[in-house]
């Protein structure tokens, strides 16, 4: 029993360890040329650094 | 109705109760883990705020948390997809933690807590808003709310009336003058999220000669928002705060156990000077757009005690109100008050209910602590309270240091009066006594708590009877009166002060009785720690630094104990 466990965490952590490589590897490069790209058009105000409230109501009970 | 407003994963994790709109109970988790800044959940902080106030977990209504930590995810996903490729050291540093606890805070609390109600999750900056002002008298007000960052935002400008608070206009992470200042502190050979007040303290012994050079680093508008350029920083992808430009502007970064130079306290004293320029020019700013005369002031930036007393004389605002616990610790706090205030928004008018006193921790009976002295075998005298204040102004007046533990423990980074170390401003030895007690370094300034009635006589306050009873605010001292508070006059004439007013109780007693034998309204404080640790939380711990170090005398509630 104490192998099985010891084995299934440890597959358990090569997955994720697995999971985060692939996320880093492609995922990430993927996300900062989509950012690059969406920067280009982004409109840059030169008098002001500072930027207007969302238009976001307010939902306490979500955690985003 | 209960509120449990919780703070945690960051730093100063901390539990408050609040039940009809008032704070009852509040702590933070560093005072029972000994562990300085603990940003562990804050189990045992709960525990005890529910013990304090005989309920269990069944009878709180709603638990408060001070951020959203999904979007404070995002926010670092962004970071990682900005910075990267540079960003795998700190992927790989930070992925499992951030994938872990700090996303699934919701099921931390129900398991932790085994709490089946309601949980509502109030931004960070809102948090520190409403700290800042339903902790305040005004019923209208401007609000800065300025730190290292929360989910996405590091200033914010707000705008509160009749209990509602607006958000006007925003600065977003990575430009944050919390970083830039950390950074700096980092630099400096300090640690981030620690010892940014060591730099503030340094800045006094240095000329702002750099000042140009960090201009190029930090861009300021006209308005008072600023960008850092983010060439001279390396805190999104990199464990180091700044980049090898930073180094090329400044030299070589100073390493902690190096000898401090005046070219340390030049760098300290310019960017405490930039940093107070940019705090003034939003808080102009803020005035600007809103018309308010009061401005409230939170977040861990407001803890800059000498940008603070600058405020009434370089922004039109007439009243201030810098919340104490303006940290983490604060944002719990906040975080529960909101709640409670938008729960009960159609109740009609607001009522501002201030706070004036920050002592919502534990606290001990004469019994309890009889017991602990009794088990250690240590002799002491029980005394009235009158006798108490006499015996204790009497050691005060006669160059003893005294600690002083009395009533429940404070909210927030400073010992205002219940877990202080005290001793008399003059002569300025004394300021060497305590150090070694503390093993502080020596450039560091102490405190002072003056009566409130005598503060405008000593320091260039906004005005008479100026009130600040939280500590958050240098002034000058008065030319005249620098000999008699030459333990805490700092090399740039400035002091860190608390008012005492006859709300303060004993402490107030003590000092009115401490001015009639010495002719002098103000003791030098200091928190009752040791270094690297969290203030005292019980009567054991404040023994046991007794018998560690050089305090002469321990007055604990009624009980005093000298050394032999």
């Amino acid at each position: 029993m104490k192998k099985l466990l010891f084995f299934i965490k440890k597959i358990n952590l090569l997955f994720s360890l697995f999971i985060l490589s692939l996320f880093y590897i492609f995922i990430l490069p993927i996300s900062k040329i989509i950012f690059l790209i969406s920067e280009v058009f982004e409109t840059k105000h030169v008098n002001t650094y500072w930027q207007e409230q969302e238009k976001r109501k307010l939902d306490l009970e979500s955690s985003y | 109705m209960y509120i449990l407003g919780i703070s945690a994963y960051y730093h100063d994790s901390a539990a408050v109760l609040v039940q009809d709109g008032k704070v009852i109970c509040a702590i933070e988790e560093e005072r029972f883990t000994r562990i300085k800044h603990d940003n562990s959940f804050p189990i045992r902080a709960i525990q005890w705020c529910l013990k304090n106030e005989k309920i269990t977990i069944k009878d709180i209504n709603v638990v408060s948390y001070y951020e959203k930590p999904l979007l404070k995810f995002e926010r670092t996903l962004d970071m990682f997809i900005q910075t990267w490729p540079k960003s795998l050291f700190s992927f790989v540093q930070n992925m499992p933690e951030l994938v872990g606890e700090k996303l699934s805070v919701e099921d931390t609390i129900r398991k932790k807590l085994k709490y089946k109600g309601r949980i509502v999750f109030i931004p960070h900056h809102l948090s520190h808003a409403a700290a800042a002002y339903f902790s305040s008298s005004f019923s209208s007000t401007a609000i800065l709310t300025i730190d290292g960052v929360g989910e996405y935002q590091t200033t914010a400008l707000w705008k509160a009336q009749n209990g509602k608070i607006h958000l006007l206009k925003e600065i977003q992470f990575p430009h944050s003058l919390g970083l830039f200042y950390s950074t700096c502190a980092a630099y400096l050979g300090f640690k981030v999220n620690e010892d940014e007040y060591k730099l503030m303290g340094l800045a006094a012994y240095g000329k702002p000669i750099y000042i140009n050079r960090l201009k190029k680093i930090i861009d300021v508008k006209r308005d008072g928002s600023f960008n850092l350029m983010m060439d001279y920083f390396s805190f999104r992808e990199a464990p180091q705060m700044w980049s090898k430009k930073f180094e090329l502007l400044l030299g070589q970064p100073r390493q902690s156990k190096e000898r401090i130079t005046k070219k340390h306290a030049d760098i300290a004293k310019s960017v405490q000077s930039l940093t107070e320029s940019v705090y003034m020019g939003i808080l102009n700013y803020l005035f600007n757009i809103t018309g308010e005369r009061n401005v409230c002031i939170s977040g861990g930036v407001a803890l800059n005690a000498l940008a603070n007393g600058l405020v009434h004389t370089r922004t039109p605002f007439k009243h201030t109100h810098v919340f104490g616990p303006a940290g983490d610790s604060g944002a719990a706090l906040g975080a529960a008050l909101y709640t409670y205030r938008a729960s009960h928004e159609e109740n009609g008018d607001y009522h501002p209910l201030p706070i004036t006193s920050l002592s919502f921790g534990s606290h001990y009976s004469d019994t309890e602590i009889e017991l602990i002295l009794k088990k250690n075998n240590i002799q002491y005298k029980k005394l009235s309270q009158k006798e108490l204040v006499s015996a204790a102004a009497k050691a005060l007046n006669d160059g003893k240091i005294i600690g002083w533990f009395q009533g429940g423990c404070e909210l927030g980074p400073r010992a205002l009066g219940n877990r202080s170390i005290l001793c008399k401003p003059s002569p300025r030895n004394m300021k060497a006594k305590v150090n070694v007690i503390k093993i502080r370094e020596q450039f560091r300034p102490f405190a002072g708590s003056i009566l409130q009635e005598h503060v405008h006589e000593y320091f260039e306050v906004p005005e008479k009877n100026h009130y600040s009873p939280f500590m958050n605010y240098c002034f000058i001292v008065k030319k005249n009166k620098r000999k008699e508070l030459a333990a805490i006059v700092h090399e740039d004439n400035t002091c860190r002060i608390q008012t005492v007013s006859k709300d303060d109780g004993l402490y107030y007693r003590l000092l009115k009785k401490f001015n009639t034998l010495s002719g002098i309204p103000c003791v030098l404080d200091t928190s009752f720690n040791l270094k690297g640790e969290p203030i005292v939380e019980s009567p054991e711990q404040a023994i046991e630094d007794f018998k560690k170090t050089q305090i002469d005398m321990l007055f604990i509630e009624t009980l005093m104990i000298c050394k032999k």
